[in-house]
């Protein structure tokens, strides 16, 4: 079975769909990763076969413009006037992707007709797969990274994507295809009533030449702080004000008798000057290699961090950032395995508080540690594999619903 | 569980591991790396986290050098196995020496990271030894037709010092098991000079053979036949004068074929002035291009023989090392490939042959199609991974291998 899964150029974005193209490739499939051409680098890397689909948009500028910061430095710009823009939300999120599947959507269809993929997986806010798979009638579904934050974006979709639609000739599609592969344990998932595949998650964060101290145990407790690699953008966020706050929280954690882990995608945002002892920074080390060594993750809860979190079994400090981040740090929270600021501003004084007091509380360790058995005995991705393509050969032999 | 994958720095001998790892990463356990330094790149290219062992050794000089010698001696077409092996145990020289440069540095990565087992690519001996010292099962991979289970004969003299340095009583270069890409009809059979038997745990081979981009021509249906020429990715870095992938693709391309030749950056230049039916490729995956492919010609090097088996695709080949010789005598018996001495590797020759596997319906093309069919129905990398986490488990694997007992 041929199986294209596609991805706009987005590192937290399209990772979490290597695992599953690993496995769809183990059990004999053919498979081809679509992503605009500035992250066809990444596909490689992971040791898959890219095809680059849509241009090289400035995708931080985007993001930037997408998402405002909870606690905006002090000033930082206004947004942009725009009534539209002035909303905040589920409604600026969907531009966003309305832009990208302008993007990526012929391209995606050209590359359907000619490799004729019997299967689409896709990344839950690329659009241009579960369009360009509606107007050709191949069965999609999308992959999503964890909590699913964007399912109550679908109410909107059908008028953000009409224009799209109606280029396809189509009257409609639905992003939620056949079925949602689901990676996250079902207590951490928002309900939903359409059809879900649990899928045992496997963190993937890249690779890397692995440093010879994770060999060794820590000798006191190791916290990881990890800033994933959203906050590279140049938003409407000063970015001298993000890495002096960064600073600041990193020298006041470094107080306590830990070994605080900074892991960053570039040391850059941290500045130059040197930091505390027993600080040591990072830069792009996997967190699913370094986290089983950890006692805290403290991050803003992006998903990434997060399931690697839930996948190793470790406590979670989560200081939302975006408004996105709200929701899926309150579930987390929830299992009794994390603690969630909220939108209140991460003060460094009550982070450090809040770190010291779940370090002493086992309490913690216990529902992380129950979250990552209910997080493996989801199905592994070889099961979901099988699954997934039975699904869509049954989906040839009926009539389509279109 | 946790699993070390370890390689010896040559890429195409750590390629046929690749999807063993990612099955085993994808069903949640923890997957290292373990290679000389020179192959970190390649393995993180992969996807997989890689530990650097031990040192370097110049492999590609170091094997120029040999198979000089050999031509010097014998001419250009290689030797049989049955004459190889009056060398005795000096047929290990090259696996013995990679151990002696990665053996200690394996110890010291594996004593501190503890895996539960120990995967070893077929001729990275450094494996089972760190496997014997540290107790824990030792799992063979092959890389399709096992020319390295000849060498089994040898490995208990080539490896005394290195055991008796370690104070090692046994080691098993075979494994307690060996997962073996390869379907079992194109196996080479029990030999009745191996003292041991093979276990083995056939699979699918799953075609890795680095990643690439997929070229938006490769969608388009050729009109005629198109025939993929390659000549690997080891020759011209053994030998230059061995890569005469020039010479082979004016033969073919003066039939009425489309050409592909797939060549690595090195050899690109060999192929500058060609006829206008031929189409030079560099780093496009071979398991991309096959199946778009009626024919392959190449040298018969080990990840291309295996993916054309994989895609069902009539082979013709022109062996110039023994290991080459074997697969080529293994493949022609199935009949879905010809082969051809690089001493009648004449442009005559070579179309009169490639014409037959051009053929459809021909008997190539239904031996090709039936050794694909053969090779679905193996075990899936993900399946495998279930036996070797019971074999750690204490288990025997699971499923219970094909035991290759000697004549």
């Amino acid at each position: 079975m041929r199986v294209l899964f596609v991805s706009w150029a987005w590192p937290s974005h399209l990772l979490p769909l290597v695992p599953l193209a690993w496995a769809f490739r183990a059990a004999g499939h053919e498979v081809v990763v679509a992503t605009q051409p500035p992250l066809l680098g990444t596909v490689t890397g992971a040791g898959l076969t890219a095809a680059p689909v849509g241009s090289a948009l400035d995708h931080a500028h985007l993001l930037g413009n997408a998402l405002r910061p909870l606690h905006p430095s002090d000033g930082a710009e206004a947004p942009a006037g725009t009534p539209a823009a002035q909303r905040p939300g589920r409604r600026r999120r969907l531009g966003l992707s309305v832009r990208l599947a302008e993007d990526m959507t012929d391209d995606v269809v050209r590359l359907c007709t000619s490799w004729r993929p019997d299967l689409v997986l896709h990344e839950p806010t690329t659009y241009a797969a579960p369009l360009a798979a509606a107007a050709l009638g191949i069965p999609h579904a999308p992959v999503l990274w964890g909590v699913n934050f964007h399912a109550a974006a679908q109410a909107f979709e059908r008028e953000a994507f009409a224009d799209l639609c109606a280029q396809l000739g189509i009257e409609d599609f639905d992003s939620r295809g056949m079925a949602a592969v689901d990676p996250c344990p079902p207590s951490l998932q928002v309900p939903s009533q359409h059809p879900r595949l649990g899928l045992r998650h496997v963190p993937y964060n890249g690779s890397c030449v692995v440093p010879d101290w994770l060999n060794d145990r820590p000798h006191s407790p190791r916290i990881c702080l990890s800033w994933g690699v959203t906050p590279q953008w140049a938003g409407t966020d000063d970015h001298a004000q993000a890495s002096a706050r960064q600073r600041e929280l990193i020298t006041t954690l470094a107080g306590l008798d830990a070994e605080i882990v900074v892991a960053v995608a570039s040391r850059e945002l941290l500045g130059g000057e040197p930091l505390p002892d027993n600080v040591r920074v990072v830069e792009r080390l996997p967190l699913h290699l370094v986290l089983p060594s950890c006692q805290l993750l403290v991050s803003r809860g992006g998903a990434g961090s997060m399931m690697a979190a839930v996948a190793a079994g470790v406590p979670q400090l989560c200081l939302p950032q975006y408004p996105s981040d709200l929701m899926p740090a309150e579930r987390l929270a929830g299992t009794g395995a994390a603690v969630s600021f909220g939108d209140t501003p991460p003060a460094p004084a009550a982070v450090r508080d809040t770190v010291e007091l779940m370090l002493r509380t086992p309490s913690f360790r216990a529902a992380a540690t129950r979250l990552r058995a209910e997080a493996e005995r989801q199905p592994a991705a070889a099961a979901v594999v099988s699954q997934l393509a039975d699904m869509a050969r049954d989906f040839g032999r009926r009539p389509t619903d279109r | 569980m946790r699993i070390l994958f370890t390689a010896w720095g040559w890429n195409t001998c750590y390629y046929p591991m690749v999807p063993l790892a990612w099955s085993a990463r994808a069903a949640g356990h923890e997957v290292m790396v373990a290679t000389q330094p020179g192959l970190v790149p390649t393995v993180r290219r992969s996807g997989l986290p890689v530990a650097a062992v031990g040192h370097d050794l110049d492999v590609a000089a170091m094997m120029g050098g040999f198979l000089q010698r050999l031509t010097d001696r014998d001419g250009l077409n290689p030797s049989d196995w049955p004459v190889m092996r009056e060398f005795g145990a000096r047929n290990c020289w090259l696996n013995v020496a990679v151990c002696g440069a990665m053996a200690e540095g394996l110890w010291e990565f594996a004593s501190r990271w503890r895996p539960d087992l120990i995967v070893f690519e077929a001729t990275t001996y450094a494996g089972p030894l760190v496997a014997a010292r540290l107790g824990v099962p030792a799992v063979r991979h092959t890389w399709g037709i096992d020319y390295a289970y000849l060498l089994r004969e040898f490995d208990e003299e080539a490896l005394a010092p290195m055991r008796d340095a370690w104070g090692l009583d046994t080691v098993e270069t075979l494994g307690a098991l060996t997962v073996d890409p390869c379907p079992p009809g194109l196996q080479l059979p029990p030999s009745p000079h191996v003292p041991v038997d093979v276990h083995r745990l056939p699979m699918r081979y799953v075609p890795y053979n680095g990643p690439g981009r997929l070229p938006a021509w490769l969608l388009q249906r050729p009109r005629r036949p198109r025939v993929c020429v390659t000549w690997g990715m080891s020759s011209g870095r053994f030998d230059p004068a061995q890569v005469v992938i020039d010479r082979v693709v004016r033969a073919v391309a003066a039939l009425d074929v489309e050409v592909v030749a797939a060549v690595s950056p090195a050899d690109r230049h060999l192929l500058d002035a060609m006829p206008p039916n031929v189409r030079v490729v560099e780093n496009v995956p071979l398991h991309a291009l096959l199946p778009t492919c009626d024919a392959l010609v190449s040298q018969g090097g080990l990840g291309t023989v295996m993916t054309a088996v994989t895609t069902g695709t009539p082979q013709l080949l022109v062996p110039q090392t023994t290991d080459r010789l074997v697969n080529a005598r293994q493949l022609t018996a199935s009949g879905s490939a010809l082969h051809l001495l690089p001493d009648d590797n004449t442009p005559a020759r070579l179309q009169s042959l490639l014409t037959r596997l051009l053929d459809r319906p021909g008997p190539a093309a239904d031996a090709a199609h039936r050794l694909k069919a053969e090779h679905d129905a193996l075990a899936t990398p993900g399946e495998v991974v279930a036996s070797l986490a019971s074999l750690a488990a204490g288990g025997s694997g699971g499923t219970a291998p094909v035991t290759n007992r000697p004549l």
